[in-house]
């Protein structure tokens, strides 16, 4: 029940790239072209920070093993999530 | 009471400690597995955003000098093949023309003339070879006479000592004998002659022969002058300027009267026919690129917009940036380099999807997707099926 409402904030946050892009796979900021992956790393970044603020919150996080392997692991899965969803095709 | 609370505790504590080893190890596995798929993904599919729209480019230039007299096109216009673009003023090639005509009659005539003479020269050569054969036979009838006179003389100069003969008679047979040698010599020199004038008169007709120029059924004479009334005919026709394929008129900044030498190009032509997109990959994907794959070609012009290609080629050679040269020794850098970059190889990417709303411009930028299967989607269009099938884009 709880857990819910913070996959939709995850959801959102995660699919604003698509509303950045329509789909393209770069980004265009005053006729600079960004590239998808720096897209996928911010969005990446946002996402695994919600995440772990969430299991912080569950207090989920001191058990997940070592914040070292942990913190970057989830950084990684949110970018290349992002990635596979929206760019890979 | 203790053991009551403190059990709920425990489990709840434990169950977290489940929870979160199995997330934790769900994070650690999703992003090796989330990472591997997209690592294989970015290879079997290469992308690239270096990448840029491109056309073939013809400048265009008139074959012919002179000034331009009309000007039918505009800056940025959509023209057809065959179409008229700009017409050089044609009078001064009009002129030479007329003036090649008439030096191809002048050539007939002389020809004609020449053939004449040649005609004239074989009749002075028979009519010499006559002369020469009443010349011979003169000389003949002379030297028979001289043999008749001669043994009369041998015959008669034994009498005369004997006084069978007066000696006015010998004298007289002698005198004749001389005469007659006289003659002689006088009609073999004009048999010489007429010899040396049939010589004469051969070299003169082989020299009008020459003259003519004729070698077979060809005339040089009216095949060169022939030659010089059609590079006047096209010197004329290269006076009109037209298109030479389907394309767009660009950077075309000038009007009528201005001066242009032949060669000189006044604008350019974008060709319509064939578009591409030029992405340079890297090396390391170039095994994962082949001729005839599909590709996604984006435009950053027109966000959302997604074009259909092929992959035509990759280009063959890129300059080597560890190749200078010093006079005739090579300059070798001292270098420390650990981190090399892969060089990028051109990769030519036809795109045959056409949308007059959002027309290919060169020069764009591009994103492209070699995917990993081979295009589907028709051969490139020909002219004349471009023609009939792709309305001219509104600029």
């Amino acid at each position: 029940m709880t857990l819910w409402p913070t996959l939709r904030k995850a959801a959102v946050l995660t699919s604003f790239p698509v509303f950045l892009t329509a789909c393209d796979p770069m980004l265009s900021i005053q006729g600079s072209f960004w590239p998808a992956w720096i897209i996928c790393i911010l969005a990446g970044l946002a996402a695994s920070m919600v995440l772990m603020w969430q299991l912080v919150r569950y207090r989920l996080a001191p058990h997940l093993g070592p914040p070292l392997l942990i913190a970057p692991s989830l950084w990684a899965l949110c970018t290349f999530a992002i990635w596979l969803l929206f760019y890979s095709t | 009471m203790e053991n009551h609370q403190a059990d709920p505790h425990v489990t709840s504590i434990k169950r977290r400690l489940l929870l979160g080893r199995i997330i934790g190890t769900l994070i650690v596995l999703g992003a090796l597995m989330t990472g591997t798929l997209a690592w294989r993904i970015n290879y079997q599919h290469p992308r690239t955003n270096d990448a840029m729209i491109r056309a073939n480019i013809v400048g265009i230039a008139s074959e012919v000098g002179g000034r331009i007299v009309e000007l039918h096109v505009e800056d940025n216009q959509y023209v057809k093949k065959g179409e008229l673009l700009y017409v050089i003023d044609p009078r001064p090639y009009l002129a030479r023309l007329a003036q090649a005509k008439a030096e191809l009659l002048l050539a007939e005539k002389e020809v004609d003339s020449r053939r004449a003479s040649s005609g004239s020269a074989e009749l002075a050569i028979a009519r010499l070879e006559h002369q020469r054969a009443a010349a011979e036979a003169e000389a003949n009838r002379i030297e028979a006479e001289d043999e008749y006179l001669h043994n009369y003389l041998e015959r008669i100069e034994p009498l005369a000592e004997k006084q069978y003969v007066t000696a006015d008679q010998l004298k007289q047979a002698r005198s004749k004998y001389a005469a007659s040698r006289a003659e002689l010599a006088d009609a073999r020199a004009k048999a010489l002659s007429a010899q040396s004038a049939i010589e004469e008169a051969k070299s003169e007709s082989r020299r009008a022969v020459s003259l003519i120029a004729q070698s077979g059924n060809v005339n040089a004479r009216i095949e060169a002058a022939k030659a010089v009334v059609t590079a006047a005919e096209l010197d004329v026709e290269y006076c009109s300027v037209r298109a030479p394929f389907d394309a767009y008129v660009t950077n075309l900044n000038t009007r009528e009267g201005e001066y242009t030498k032949a060669g000189a190009q006044l604008f350019a032509l974008v060709d319509d026919r064939h578009w591409y997109a030029i992405a340079n990959f890297k090396e390391t994907y170039l095994q994962s690129i082949r001729p005839g794959q599909e590709a996604e070609v984006f435009l950053v012009a027109y966000p959302g917009k997604r074009y259909r290609g092929v992959v035509t080629g990759i280009g063959w050679a890129n300059s080597p940036d560890n190749i200078k040269q010093q006079g005739v020794l090579p300059e070798v850098q001292r270098t420390l380099n650990w981190v090399v970059l892969a060089s990028r190889f051109p990769v030519r990417i036809e795109i045959n999807e056409r949308d007059p709303e959002h027309p290919l411009r060169m020069g764009m930028t591009a994103f492209v997707t070699v995917l990993d299967r081979l295009a589907e989607i028709p051969k490139p269009l020909s002219a004349k099926e471009d023609i009939a099938n792709t309305p001219p884009i509104p600029q």
